[in-house]
């Protein structure tokens, strides 16, 4: 309490303001960063399939995704009559919520940070926690079959990769000595360390397939296969709840790809231009990542899913926090 | 170095023993495979059943000798959270005997798959070790997480027996009323962790005994409630009567006396650490007396062997509460020799239910398990089996307390020690208590010895293995009651040096 | 703009997370579905989570969080499996359940209260921000706490080895249920 009340102390002066600005900037990022992810999604999966793409509003198609939510604004709202009405509603918000602590825990540079936690990627995990959370109420409260089927095994997909997730990013945690996002970077960019994925190249892999399985991406995305379930958690959603959902998911891969450029890539560590920049730089070349696996792998099916979460992935990052352990404990 | 290992040999074989039941449980060969015979399948798990069963038995011996073999070692250890001391391994000693024997009564368990039968023994053995790590801890969080592994194991016990049935409903009473009096106990414990700033029982010792409050009284009987279920006195023993009811004959059995024995010990340890309040006294003499009259009261009543037992030993953990209530250490070295004494009377008196047990039938029209025993049933069993009948004559005459058993002695040291202390109303109840008590076990008595065999009912095989418990613990019973000074002194050596600690 | 003490806002925090967890807990005892219950209980333990946040153990709220939503998820899907189907509607609570329930819950809570007043906590010893950390905590795991850490493990395989154990028998019927009873 004294240390917080310290903390509360030095910032209250400017405290108004610098809310004020941080949460505007970051509901510009989180709207931006979807709607350039929709566009760039439509764009690289029309490059792998050798179409064009999105071509007409805009240079390339830019202008596409700003009308998609214009119309999406316009459409009307429809509460099915037999869903659960509070859940049903407080779902996307659930799933929502979150997303804005986790985007203020992200590293853009040495000086632009909004949140810097002694705990950091814990919190990010935890509060990762609760948008799940908001994914099951939203199946469950459908009153629909397809809908509460993709509920379940978004709980039970999200369970299993979250174990690998963490494990790999404890096995970067003990070479950094500190769960602080900021420092881990830090301690890369301090004097010819070099970045984490030279000393960690099996975390970093585990990292990305288990992100991908965490934010429900093809080919982890049997919570929503609409071969099979429709729409899977959000089949009865429409209009606005529908793109919350989205904006959450689009936002989640921003998050862990944020993570994961902090931990693994250095952060906003490179030559020539100023951190942000290369921060973003990273993150959209994990986000290009998860977007090719998109396009160019096929959709697992619910057992495979599970068996490599639990028999390979998990075992694996063990493995490998192990000898990290010990490397460490030797050196 | 070596002397660290000597003190925690006993938790380290039983440790030892469960892993390797563990893997005879696991083993190759307990998975089904679709194209084997089904015959050849059963064969080979009543192969596996027998290894378990035998491997179980000389690993209970084993266990019970490195008991023996600890029983002088004193010292603390993990850092001050576990305390070895000549009263902790004297109850491990008999908590191991209780293990063996109950590991005895359990070979070739017939109300049980033999497919579990290993997994029986394994649950068996951790539970003691949750209740051997009881009576050791010098910790709140280390005694939380004791009696855990003591009470899961049972959880999982109970609803072990072949078929469906109702022991799936006992089952889950029994796991509802463990979870909720764990959570009372939890809050009770974290009360006490505010009221002394640390987690270590003899700093809450301390600190309570500097500064008492009813506070303090309130938060120490929560934490004892975790124990109580256990003990099932009055109120907390409604699942009693139902899970030794429906559950299996081998797993009531343990039940009703090893793990009686470790939730004595654990709150006779609890009130020798310090963590007594005057205050007390009222309370647990109350719940004493409410005890044993209700269990007594309530056991007038019943059809079925093993639901009498289960309210007689509401009213045997009521004398032994009474004893605790005395917070005087004449009389917690009787409550501890009392304990001693159930344990083997239940023995024997379960002797008899699982080997009447193997004769039943035990499955309904219905096709669901039936693990009862009516009184009716026990019919004619001196004609049918003069060994059984003398078990059961010495277990119940034990508990009866009539001379020249441990029941008698063990009785009599009780109410001694509280006369002693100026508890005349408390031991007239319970002595008013005790005549009533004489009437229920004399019933089923009369039905074993006078009642005539029902039509259809042959002699009853017993093997070498019954006779010799029999042998063995009525023996023991008997000598116990005529020569107590074989164990009372240790006993009170015991108490004594932990109050003196 | 009226002056905000720190004080003043960490309290008005606290408390809100307070109300909170008390409204999680009512909520988790007094609807109807099982799922709601459980949402009521996340509600609550974020709550909790919170108050432990604002009294200074980063560390264990976070942890909070992590391991009791994921429980929470789970015991959700179990939920869904096992309740009522959500078009059915539920049975109404008797009143003959409910009122005692109630009785002996707010006897308790009084009881408690009650004790409480008189009790006197010693007065904490000064708040160190390292006896809270990553790093403290790690340690104590592995020297005074080491006995329930190691514990705990054996307890845990228990309950798994209990689990497997108990779905097992619904799953596959044991071969010849009667053949071999002697």
């Amino acid at each position: 309490m004294p240390a917080l009340i310290a903390a509360l102390e030095g910032m209250l002066g400017t405290w108004l303001t610098q809310f004020l600005l941080g949460f505007t900037a970051l509901a510009a990022l989180i709207t931006l960063n979807a709607m350039f992810m929709v566009w760039f999604e439509r764009k690289v999966s029309a490059w792998v399939q050798g179409r064009l793409g999105p071509m007409e509003h805009g240079p390339q198609g830019t202008l596409q995704t700003l009308l998609d939510v214009i119309k999406l604004l316009g459409k009307e709202p429809i509460i099915p009559a037999k869903v659960d009405r509070t859940t049903f509603i407080l779902a996307p918000v659930v799933a929502f919520l979150p997303a804005l602590v986790l985007l203020s825990l992200l590293p853009y540079s040495e000086d632009l940070v909004f949140t810097n936690a002694e705990s950091g990627i814990l919190l990010v995990f935890a509060f990762g926690g609760v948008s799940l959370m908001g994914v099951f109420m939203g199946g469950w409260s459908s009153n629909n079959k397809y809908a509460l089927l993709g509920g379940v095994r978004a709980v039970s997909q999200n369970i299993a990769y979250e174990l690998p997730l963490l494990l790999s990013t404890m096995a970067v945690v003990l070479s950094a000595g500190t769960l602080n996002i900021s420092k881990i970077v830090q301690v890369q960019t301090a004097g010819g360390f070099g970045w984490f994925f030279m000393y960690q190249p099996l975390a970093l892999i585990i990292y990305i397939i288990a992100a991908t399985a965490e934010t429900n991406r093809a080919p982890f995305d049997i919570p929503e296969a609409e071969s099979e379930l429709v729409a899977g958690f959000h089949t009865e959603y429409p209009a606005m709840g529908f793109a919350v959902f989205f904006l959450a998911e689009y936002t989640y891969m921003f998050v862990v790809c944020g993570v994961g450029a902090a931990l693994f890539l250095g952060g906003n560590h490179g030559p020539w231009l100023p951190g942000p920049c290369w921060f973003l730089i990273k993150v959209y070349f994990l986000l290009f990542l998860m977007v090719m696996f998109r396009w160019t792998f096929p959709r697992l099916r619910f057992d495979q899913l599970m068996d490599l979460a639990w028999k390979l992935l998990i075992p694996l990052s063990l493995a490998n926090l192990m000898v990290t352990a010990l490397v460490i404990k030797l050196v | 170095m070596s002397g660290i290992y000597l003190r925690f040999l006993p938790e380290l074989g039983l440790l030892g023993l469960a892993l390797v039941l563990f893997f005879i449980a696991v083993g190759p060969g307990q998975e089904a495979d679709e194209r084997e015979p089904a015959d050849s399948r059963r064969k080979r798990l009543i192969r596996a059943a027998i290894a378990g069963d035998r491997v179980a038995l000389v690993g209970g011996g084993v266990v019970l000798i490195l008991a023996i073999l600890a029983v002088r070692q004193a010292g603390p250890l993990f850092f001050g959270a576990y305390r070895v001391a000549l009263f902790s391994q004297v109850i491990k000693i008999i908590l191991a005997a209780g293990l063996f024997f109950n590991i005895w009564l359990a070979q070739e368990a017939q109300s049980l798959a033999p497919r579990e039968r290993p997994e029986l023994m394994l649950f068996l053995s951790l539970s003691t070790l949750g209740m051997m790590m009881l009576v050791s801890a010098d910790e709140l969080i280390s005694f939380y997480v004791a009696l855990e592994i003591a009470a899961y194991s049972l959880y999982i016990l109970v609803p072990l027996t072949r078929g469906h049935g109702d022991h799936n409903e006992a089952a889950f009473k029994y796991f509802l009323y463990g979870a909720a009096t764990s959570a009372v106990a939890l809050f009770g414990m974290s009360i006490l962790f505010g009221l002394a700033g640390s987690s270590s029982i003899p700093q809450i010792a301390t600190a309570l005994s500097a500064n008492p409050s009813t506070l303090a009284v309130t938060a120490l009987l929560l934490t004892l409630g975790g124990v109580f279920f256990k003990l099932a006195v009055f109120p907390f023993h409604f699942w009693a009567p139902d899970v030794y009811q429906t559950t299996s004959h081998s797993v009531a059995a343990f039940i009703a006396g090893t793990s009686k024995v470790g939730a004595v010990a654990a709150l006779l340890r609890l009130l020798l650490m310090g963590l007594s309040l005057d205050q007390l006294y009222w309370l647990l003499g109350a719940l004493a007396l409410l005890s044993m009259s209700y269990g007594n009261l309530a056991a007038l009543a019943q059809r079925d062997f093993k639901r009498l037992l289960a309210y007689s030993g509401v009213a045997q953990g009521g004398y032994i509460l009474l004893g605790l209530a005395a917070l005087d250490s004449a009389a917690y070295a009787a409550a501890s020799y009392y304990a001693i004494a159930y344990l083997a009377l239940m023995l024997l008196c379960f002797l008899v239910v699982i080997e009447l047990g193997r004769t039943r039938h035990g499955v309904r029209a219905d096709g669901s398990t039936d693990n009862s025993l009516p009184i009716d049933a026990l019919g004619g069993l001196y004609s049918r089996s003069p060994w059984l009948a003398l078990a059961l004559m010495i277990g119940l005459l034990g508990l009866a307390g009539v001379p020249p058993t441990a029941g008698f002695s063990g009785k009599w040291f009780l109410f001694k020690a509280i006369l002693d202390q100026g508890g005349f109303w408390w031991v007239l109840i319970a002595g008013i208590n005790n005549t009533i008590a004489v009437y229920y076990y004399l019933v089923v008595l009369k039905a074993a010895y006078v009642t005539p065999a029902a039509d259809g009912a042959t002699a009853i095989e017993t093997s070498l293995w019954p006779r010799a418990l029999t042998l063995s613990v009525g023996l023991g019973v008997v000598v116990l009651g005529i020569a107590p000074q074989i164990i009372m002194p240790t006993l009170q050596a015991a108490v004594s040096a932990m109050i003196g600690s | 703009m009226p002056e905000l003490s720190p004080e003043t806002l960490l309290n008005a925090a606290l408390g809100l997370l307070i109300v909170m967890t008390l409204a999680g807990a009512v909520l988790a005892v007094t609807l109807r579905k099982v799922f709601h219950n459980l949402l009521g209980f996340g509600l609550s333990v974020i709550g909790g989570a919170g108050v432990t946040l604002i009294l200074g153990s980063e560390f264990v709220a976070l942890m909070q969080l992590l391991i009791f939503l994921g429980g929470i998820a789970i015991a959700m899907v179990f939920a869904v499996m096992m309740s009522t189907p959500n078009e059915q509607a539920e049975e109404p609570r008797s009143a003959g359940a409910v009122i005692p329930a109630i009785l002996l819950g707010l006897g308790f809570t009084a009881l408690i209260c009650w004790a409480m007043l008189d009790g006197n906590f010693p007065q904490s010893s000064p708040y160190v921000a390292e006896a809270w950390s990553v790093k403290n905590i790690g340690l104590l795991l592995l020297t005074d706490y080491e006995l329930p850490f190691e514990a705990i493990s054996i307890l845990l395989l228990a309950a798994i080895i209990g689990s497997v154990l108990i779905a097992r028998r619904t799953r596959e019927p044991e071969p010849s249920e009667e053949a071999d009873r002697g």
